[in-house]
């Protein structure tokens, strides 16, 4: 689920966290396996459901009380993995990678427990790095993607398209770099100018003046 | 009959209630996040939104109809 809208208008997204200098570039969300393991557990859950229905003998119950009890315990048995699953799938959707034109936000969310937000400039970047272990990593084309910083590393893992997603965010590393580096380049050289400076001026303040005695006597 | 229909109301309360608490949640976490889709002749923000929202009608729907007809049957 990979979305790029840098063809497209725009300038009127933003999101929380996005600086005002900051262009939405795309963005993209885990891939769809994800959700599938949860179909799988969700499939799992029904056939035990199933078995119990069976071994409960809640049919053959004489007792009203005591089937209709059983009813009740079943029905909950049945809805608690399908509202789990409701939430898988909503934190799949809340979980979401943005990449701009100077950085890469990851949020990682569920409905209430956990709010996320990891950032990285894109300029600094040292190491982008894409693994695609497996058989079905390489057929579904996913993979996790590594961005390394000096301090910092932002894995996005189930990454979808991720052939595609690597060569953009190397792209827009470049343009990054292209735009970011004279200024530093300035900064830098300035940096280094004012040190020379200020220590002529100590030099000039340490220096005593010249003692008219001394010379007298020299 | 008294019994069967207050159990079955209540069950289908829970479950109406549920979807509509974790969907509103979902909706308010998701509205500062709402991109155009490529996916959308029309570019839509709200694309995935009402696709997810269809899935939850449809899920409220499966969960409500099987309780009823479990309950019935069983009861």
């Amino acid at each position: 689920m990979v979305t790029d809208t840098s063809s497209s208008g725009n300038q009127g997204i933003s999101f929380p966290g996005m600086d005002a200098g900051e262009e939405f570039r795309f963005y993209f969300r885990r891939h769809w396996l994800k959700v599938a393991r949860y179909i799988l557990f969700l499939a799992l859950w029904m056939a035990a459901f199933v078995l119990l229905v069976i071994v409960s003998g809640v049919g053959t119950q004489q007792d009203d009380y005591m089937r209709r009890m059983i009813l009740v315990i079943l029905c909950v048995f049945f809805l608690a993995p399908h509202f789990f699953f409701l939430v898988k799938i909503y934190k799949h959707f809340l979980s979401i990678v943005i990449v701009t034109d100077k950085k890469v936000h990851q949020f990682r969310r569920t409905l209430l427990a956990v709010d996320r937000h990891e950032n990285v400039d894109l300029w600094v970047l040292q190491d982008i790095k894409k693994t695609q272990r497996g058989v079905l990593q390489n057929i579904l084309g996913y993979g996790s993607l590594a961005l390394e910083a000096q301090s910092t590393q932002l894995i996005a893992h189930f990454t979808p398209n991720i052939n595609n997603i690597y060569h953009q965010i190397v792209n827009l590393r470049e343009v990054a770099r292209n735009k970011t580096m004279p200024v530093q380049q300035q900064q830098q050289q300035q940096s280094q100018r004012q040190p020379d400076y200020q220590e002529q001026l100590t030099q000039q303040q340490q220096t005593p003046p010249p003692a008219a005695g001394i010379h007298q006597q020299g | 009959m008294v019994e069967l229909f207050v159990t079955l109301g209540v069950l289908i309360l829970i479950v109406l209630g549920a979807e509509k608490v974790l969907w509103m949640i979902f909706r308010w976490k998701m509205a500062p996040f709402r991109f155009p889709s490529t996916q959308d002749p029309t570019g839509s923000h709200d694309y995935y939104l009402r696709k997810i929202r269809l899935f939850v009608i449809a899920h409220t729907i499966f969960l409500a109809a099987f309780v009823a007809i479990f309950c019935i049957i069983l009861w």
